[in-house]
C-alpha cells in the first residue's frame, strides 16, 4: 500500500506557502491569488494524503496539519482576494473613473 | 457603516470577513448535520471546495451577465482597444458578485461533486437537504457584510440609518435609508430556522432545496422593492433579481408538485452504513 506521507507533506508546504503569500504579499495584488491557488492545492493534497495514510493504516496527523494550515491560508487569501469591501463593489471600488475611461475609449472606436 | 477595519497595518474589508464567517458557519452546520450524507472527515473539505468554486464562478458570471451591454461592447472592440483597457473592462464587468449566481453555481458545484463521487440517491437527497439549510445561514452573515460595507442599501426612509463618509458607496452617504440588508439577514435567519425544523422532523425529505426555492424568492421579490441601489439592473420596472426570483419560484414549485405526486420516488431514510455502501457499484 502506497504511503500518503509525501502528499501530506506537499499539502502542508502548500498550506504554508498560501499563508505566507496571503499575509506578506497581499499588498502586491498577486499574493492573494497565489495564496488561493496554493491553499486549494494544499487542501486537495492533504485530503488525498490523509485518505492514503488511513488506508495504509498510518497516522494521518501530517495530513490533518496540512489541511488545517491550508484552510487558514485559504481563509486569509479569500479575505485579501476580495479587495473590494462590498459584494457588488468593484465599480465603486475602482472608482467610476475607470468605467468612464472604458466607455469613452469604446465610444471613440464607433 | 464600517466598510473596513485596520488590523496589524492591513485594511480588511468587513464584507469579506462576514462572507467568510458565513461560509465557516455553513461548513460547521454541514459537519454537525452530516449524518445520512455519507460524507466523513476528509470528504468535507473537497465538498466545500466544489461548492465554493461554484459559488465564486456563478456569482461573478451572473454579475458579468447583468453588465451585458459593456461586455458586448468590450468583446466587439477586441483588437482595437489596448490590453490594459480590455482587462480593466473585464475587471469591472466580472468584478462584483451576485447572490443568485453564487447560489445556482454552488448547487451546480454540489451536483458535480456528487456525480463524481457516484453517491447513492438517498445520500444525494440528504446532502441536498442539509445544503438547503446552510444557504440561508451563509446568506444571513453575507447581508450583515453588505450592511457594514454599504452595498445593497435600502430606499430613503424616515426609519433607518444615516451613513457618512463611505468612500466605496458614496451615493449612500448623508441620507437616512431603510436597513434592507439587515431585514433580509433577519428573514434569512427565520428561513434557516424554518428549514432546520423541517429537516429535524423529516418533512419534505429530499426536497428541502425545492422548499428553499419557493420560499426565498418570495422574500427576495418583495425585499427588492425596499432596495435603493441602481447597480442591480432593471428589466421592465422589475430588477434582475426579481425576474430570477420568479423563474426559480416557478421551477421549484413545479418540481415540488411533480415530486409530491410521485411518492414512490421519495427516498428512504438513509441508514447508518459502512463507507463501502456509499457509492454506486
Amino acid at each position: 500500500m502506497q504511503s500518503g506521507k509525501g502528499m501530506s507533506l506537499g499539502g502542508l508546504i502548500c498550506g504554508i506557502v498560501s499563508l505566507v503569500f496571503a499575509w506578506f504579499f497581499s499588498w502586491a495584488g498577486f499574493g492573494a491569488v497565489v495564496g488561493l491557488i496554493a491553499g486549494i492545492v494544499g487542501v486537495i493534497l492533504s485530503v488525498m494524503g490523509g485518505k492514503k495514510s488511513k488506508l495504509a493504516g498510518e497516522p494521518s496527523g501530517l495530513a490533518t496539519a496540512g489541511l488545517v494550515v491550508s484552510i487558514i491560508g485559504l481563509v486569509f487569501s479569500g479575505i485579501f482576494f476580495i479587495t473590494c469591501t462590498i459584494c457588488t463593489g468593484c465599480i465603486a471600488c475602482s472608482g467610476k473613473g475607470i468605467v468612464d475611461q472604458i466607455n469613452s475609449e469604446l465610444s471613440s472606436l464607433q | 457603516m464600517y466598510p473596513s477595519i485596520e488590523l496589524f497595518g492591513k485594511t480588511i474589508g468587513l464584507y469579506s470577513v462576514c462572507a467568510i464567517i458565513g461560509m465557516a458557519a455553513a461548513v460547521v452546520f454541514f459537519i454537525v448535520r452530516r449524518s445520512g450524507t455519507g460524507l466523513e472527515g476528509f470528504d468535507i473539505p473537497i465538498f466545500a471546495l466544489s461548492v465554493g468554486a461554484g459559488l465564486l464562478v456563478g456569482g461573478h458570471l451572473l454579475y458579468g451577465i447583468t453588465n451585458y451591454s459593456l461586455l458586448l461592447r468590450t468583446l466587439s472592440a477586441v483588437g482595437r482597444i489596448s490590453t490594459g483597457t480590455f482587462f480593466s473592462a473585464l475587471g469591472v464587468i466580472f468584478g462584483g458578485s451576485v447572490f443568485y449566481g453564487g447560489m445556482i453555481g454552488s448547487v451546480i458545484g454540489m451536483e458535480i461533486y456528487m456525480k463524481a463521487r457516484k453517491l447513492l440517491p438517498d445520500r444525494k437527497s440528504a446532502i441536498r437537504d442539509v445544503y438547503a439549510c446552510a444557504i440561508p445561514l451563509f446568506h444571513a452573515f453575507g447581508r450583515v457584510g453588505c450592511f457594514l460595507g454599504g452595498c445593497c442599501y435600502g430606499i430613503e426612509s424616515s426609519f433607518g440609518f444615516i451613513v457618512h463618509g463611505n468612500e466605496y458607496s458614496p451615493e449612500i452617504n448623508d441620507v437616512r435609508r431603510f436597513p434592507t440588508p439587515l431585514l433580509e439577514s433577519a428573514l434569512n435567519v427565520c428561513l434557516f430556522i424554518f428549514l432546520l425544523i423541517l429537516l429535524r422532523r423529516g418533512k419534505f425529505r429530499g426536497s428541502l432545496l425545492l422548499v428553499y426555492g419557493v420560499t426565498y424568492p418570495v422574500i427576495r421579490f418583495f425585499d427588492e422593492f425596499l432596495r435603493g441601489d441602481e447597480i442591480r439592473g432593471f428589466i421592465w420596472k422589475l430588477s434582475t433579481s426579481q425576474w430570477i426570483s420568479v423563474v426559480i419560484f416557478i421551477i421549484s414549485l413545479v418540481l415540488l408538485i411533480v415530486k409530491a405526486r410521485r411518492p414512490e420516488n421519495a427516498p428512504e431514510a438513509a441508514p447508518a452504513t459502512a463507507p463501502e455502501t456509499l457509492t454506486e457499484t
